[in-house]
């Protein structure tokens, strides 16, 4: 990724760790 | 008025009144449900799928930018993100709006469903933009119009949601209804922005009346993450409406 690979990653990163996060939120209120 | 005449309007007026009866099974609260608890499984597995190709693909197979090399790769969860917040805005306009003209109740449910997943969109949309931002022009964050824009969605889907909570449950549901409807205005501005005004953001990757302005070799992956994003988004609105 080059210079830019910290700022791919933790877009990346930040991304997915919040939708995943969320939806395990949404699991188990909802359970 | 003849007698086949009659026979018509009885029969169909029949047929219309059945439409409507099948059409209000359809949508109460327990078919829905019932039907949201099986669905949504599937929704997650095949999100799961999507996504997962779509992000090896853009991230390893698709080619770099000649002008921003690598750091173009952001746009696989930017404009997903983005989308998805103006998609899940409509929706939950149009549900608020059903729910106001014909109070069914399942309309207000995705209503309510949709406001904290579009805020996390938006939210994730203004926060993968600046971290593009902060290389490519050198600022995290600019008073750009479509920038300011999008900031003011997040505002209302968490106005939305704390206009909601801060009423009693029906005057809530109603008033936040009324303020969903009212801020569809702010839909076409975020995406005529770039077209209206001289912006700092670039103009639109995908138009419906425009050849993409991007290579399809990158445009392939990006329509199958928005897919999976769309497909996040079902999951989660079927999560919450399985057991109302």
């Amino acid at each position: 990724m080059g210079d830019y690979g910290v700022y791919v990653w933790s877009s990346m990163g930040i991304t997915i760790a919040c939708l995943g996060l969320y939806l395990i939120y949404v699991y188990y209120k909802t359970k | 008025m003849s007698a086949s005449e009659r026979r018509h309007i009885k029969s169909n007026s029949g047929v219309v009144m059945f439409t409507k009866q099948w059409f209000a099974q359809f949508i109460s609260p327990n078919n829905v449900a019932n039907g949201a608890a099986h669905a949504w499984p599937y929704l997650l597995i095949s999100m799961l799928v999507i996504i997962s190709i779509a992000l090896i693909w853009g991230l390893f197979y698709a080619p770099s930018d000649y002008q921003q090399g690598h750091a173009f790769r952001i746009i696989y969860v930017h404009v997903p993100s983005a989308f998805l917040s103006l998609m899940v805005y409509m929706v939950m306009a149009t549900s608020a709006a059903s729910y106001l003209i014909w109070r069914i109740k399942v309309a207000d449910q995705i209503a309510k469903a949709s406001a904290p997943v579009g805020a996390l969109f938006t939210f994730l949309a203004l926060i993968t933009g600046s971290i593009w931002g902060k290389p490519m022009w050198g600022t995290w964050w600019i008073w750009d119009a479509r920038l300011t824009s999008e900031l003011i969605l997040l505002f209302l889907f968490l106005g939305y949601m704390t206009l909601r909570d801060a009423l009693p449950q029906k005057v809530g549901a109603l008033a936040s209804s009324y303020l969903a409807i009212v801020g569809i205005i702010n839909i076409p501005i975020i995406h005529f922005s770039v077209v209206w005004w001289n912006t700092l953001h670039q103009g639109p990757t995908l138009s419906r009346f425009a050849k993409p302005a991007i290579d399809s070799s990158m445009l392939y992956p990006l329509l199958l993450m928005i897919l999976g994003f769309i497909l996040y988004y079902a999951c989660i609105v079927c999560l919450q409406l399985r057991r109302k």
